[in-house]
């Protein structure tokens, strides 16, 4: 498969369980809007919610970080700019991605 | 190697705008700002980890004015990208491409999404 065909694809294939996802969450608001930190971390800490919140960040962090790929292809004309461009966003994701799992993680596992 | 010199074929400056073409940028700029959305979430989730200080500040943030709007537009955003992202991927399935029904997708998404994210705004326990 060409790279860009496989770009393509993969936008689609990590956006179709944000569907599910955004009906879950929508049930879930009163948690998510709680301003109480116990409150919160005590529905972290339910398997569910916090497998949820996994997905969403693997999903919807991997889905903006392709979706950033076509912004940063269609708008930036010199190759080498493009390419630190696409390197940068690609390690800022990730590292986003990692630290957001990590906190669900340790909120879900950690004795606090 | 392609000359980055090359002029641009006229676009935005020459199309007047329509529907389709509304709803397309809006979907990448809604994308774009969600994509900057993942920073607060990470930094909401990193707090309600680092502490009560720390969450309390997030929380503070969130109810001030600008926190507010913030999550007013970026509420708006997620429906409206999610919503015409279903349109988008339909399309990709191969159904819904004849003009009437384009435009009537399109409009479905511009007032499905208003409606939503006035509801949601109203009923989602974002008390103050």
């Amino acid at each position: 498969m060409k790279d860009c065909t496989k770009h393509w694809w993969l936008l689609r294939l990590a956006s179709l369980p944000l569907i599910p996802l955004f009906f879950y969450f929508l049930t879930q608001t009163e948690h998510l809007a709680a301003k109480d930190r116990m409150e919160f971390v005590t529905w972290v800490k339910q398997p569910f919610p916090a497998a949820a919140l996994i997905a969403f960040i693997v999903c919807a962090f991997y889905h903006a970080r392709l979706g950033m790929e076509e912004i940063i292809e269609d708008y930036i004309p010199s190759a080498g700019q493009k390419a630190a461009a696409l390197l940068v966003n690609k390690i800022f994701f990730f590292g986003l991605g990692l630290a957001a799992v990590y906190a669900v993680v340790v909120i879900r596992f950690g004795n606090l | 190697m392609s000359n980055n010199n090359r002029p641009l074929s006229p676009h935005i400056q020459i199309y007047k705008p329509q529907l389709t073409s509304v709803l397309s940028i809006v979907h990448r700029i809604t994308g774009a700002g969600l994509a900057l959305g993942a920073v607060l979430v990470t930094l909401w989730l990193l707090a309600a980890l680092l502490g009560d200080q720390a969450f309390a500040g997030v929380q503070n943030f969130r109810e001030s004015l600008i926190g507010q709007l913030m999550l007013f537009g970026w509420l708006f955003a997620f429906i409206y990208h999610f919503l015409n992202g279903i349109r988008h991927l339909k399309w990709d399935a191969g159904y819904g491409l004849e003009m009437k029904s384009v435009y009537r997708s399109g409009w479905i998404v511009v007032f499905g999404s208003a409606l939503l994210t006035i509801l949601i705004w109203m009923t989602a326990g974002n008390k103050s």
